[in-house]
């Protein structure tokens, strides 16, 4: 004799759903706990600050068990995490309303150029080649940090966090062309503070 | 296309999100141009660090543990201050506060009109004297004896500030009457009475301490008469009153 869960499809529905309410915090667990590593390494770079993203992290995790009902089941459960993540360090940890853009565009393109450049020069060599697999871990987390934050963010999300520019459109709450824009110039900025590194360490 | 906006796609191609013949369109570029070509292998090289060749940072040990440590069930958290009956009760007494002027207006301004009358009645009824005359009391009063009450004393009854008089009559059977009048037409909101339109007038009929009473507006005052006669037959005196007035 089938059970009335297997013969009614509403039935079934409302064993899973009463299911579902029952196992939230082992689901939670499974789920969403995971993505610890991950968050911490997106909240340090958004506070830059460690104690501050610890609590930014566990923030977000409560807050996360409380609406976890409305998260679906199939969908990035990392995005959905930074998504909420991202509005706690906007309302709460962010300190100052907006850290003000004070990148000097025009004396970065200008050494962008000529990390081009060096390269064109370099016959029979790999310049990046030599810059990258010698950047230190902490030369490339000293550089992500200083960017401005609307690049950092950018490409902590996309990059470190591997989100889709939709995901990280959505995080962000911007347009996608606003995040590759922002991936694109971080990126840009990471290479000449990288190269800084390196030259300062005879590398290139 | 130029390599200026060639340049713009860079990042869209590292990231995988050039499809089709736009990524056709870069791909021939980046074959063609060297120093597009060269942007592209670094900014790959950027990409390829911080998504393979880095490591991730790592929290506190601890951590993991603190943040399950949080994670009570909904319903086994301890109701904070403002929980759902704190709430409740808090958003009622704010309501039973804002409502309390209006509710006591309501009170007394129907006072205004009937609360008295009654006491006086049955005051006159008792022997009491009533006889009291103010150099304040109006010229103005009704006349009742086509209907075959005496007027037996007047005076002043002011209630808060409104200035208003008290008239007693006496009746052929021995009987009494009470009518006090308001300057003014403004007519307070009557919630516990009883309206009775007749002839384009609004009556309204209370009963109070025994005594029934019927309050109506003249041209510019209002009236109010009481007696221990029926409703019905109160009600009757002051329509016929109240059309012999006007």
């Amino acid at each position: 004799m089938s059970s009335v869960g297997s013969t009614v499809p509403g039935g079934r529905f409302l064993f899973l759903s009463l299911d579902r309410k029952k196992n939230l915090k082992s689901e939670f667990e499974r789920v969403a706990l995971p993505q610890l590593p991950h968050l911490y390494t997106a909240a340090a770079y958004f506070t830059r600050d460690s104690r501050e993203a610890e609590d930014l992290v566990q923030d977000t995790y409560l807050r996360a068990f409380r609406f976890f009902h409305k998260f679906e089941p199939g969908t990035n459960c990392r995005a959905w995490l930074l998504s909420i993540l991202r509005n706690l360090f906007i309302n709460r940890y962010r300190r100052k309303k907006q850290e003000p853009d004070t990148v000097d565009w025009e004396k970065i393109d200008r050494s962008y150029a000529n990390l081009i450049a060096e390269g064109r020069e370099s016959v029979g060599s790999n310049p990046e080649r030599e810059l990258f697999s010698s950047a230190l871990d902490q030369e490339v987390e000293g550089a992500l940090r200083s960017l401005p934050e609307e690049f950092r963010m950018a490409v902590t999300l996309v990059d470190i966090e591997e989100l889709t520019y939709e995901e990280a459109a959505k995080v962000m709450e911007c347009p996608i062309g606003t995040v590759r824009s922002r991936v694109s110039r971080g990126r840009r900025l990471l290479q000449v503070a990288l190269a800084e590194y390196a030259r300062k360490r005879g590398v290139i | 296309m130029n390599c200026l906006e060639y340049c713009d796609q860079i990042a869209a191609h590292v990231d995988g999100s050039l499809k089709g013949a736009e990524l056709g369109a870069f791909e021939d570029h980046v074959k063609n141009c060297s120093e597009c070509g060269r942007k592209f292998a670094w900014e790959a090289r950027v990409k390829g660090l911080l998504r393979h060749g880095f490591r991730p940072l790592q929290p506190a040990p601890g951590l993991k543990e603190r943040v399950l440590d949080a994670l009570e069930p909904p319903r086994a958290r301890r109701p904070g201050i403002w929980s759902f009956p704190t709430t409740a009760l808090a958003a009622a007494a704010v309501f039973v506060m804002l409502m309390l002027p209006y509710v006591a207006w309501h009170f007394d301004s129907e006072g205004d009109i009937f609360s008295g009358v009654a006491s006086q009645y049955h005051r006159v009824t008792a022997g009491v004297p009533d006889s009291i005359q103010s150099s304040a009391s109006p010229a103005r009063l009704l006349d009742l004896s086509p209907w075959g009450y005496q007027l037996l004393s007047r005076r002043a009854d002011p209630v808060e500030g409104r200035a208003a008089r008290v008239f007693v009559y006496q009746g052929e059977k021995n009987d009494y009457l009470v009518a006090k009048e308001f300057d003014g037409t403004a007519f307070p909101t009557l919630r516990r009475a009883r309206r009775v339109t007749a002839s384009d007038k609004d009556f309204f009929t209370y009963r109070e301490k025994g005594v029934n009473m019927v309050a109506w507006k003249e041209k510019d005052f209002l009236c109010v008469i009481a007696s221990s006669a029926s409703q019905a037959r109160l009600l009757a005196l002051a329509k016929q009153i109240a059309t012999r007035s006007s």
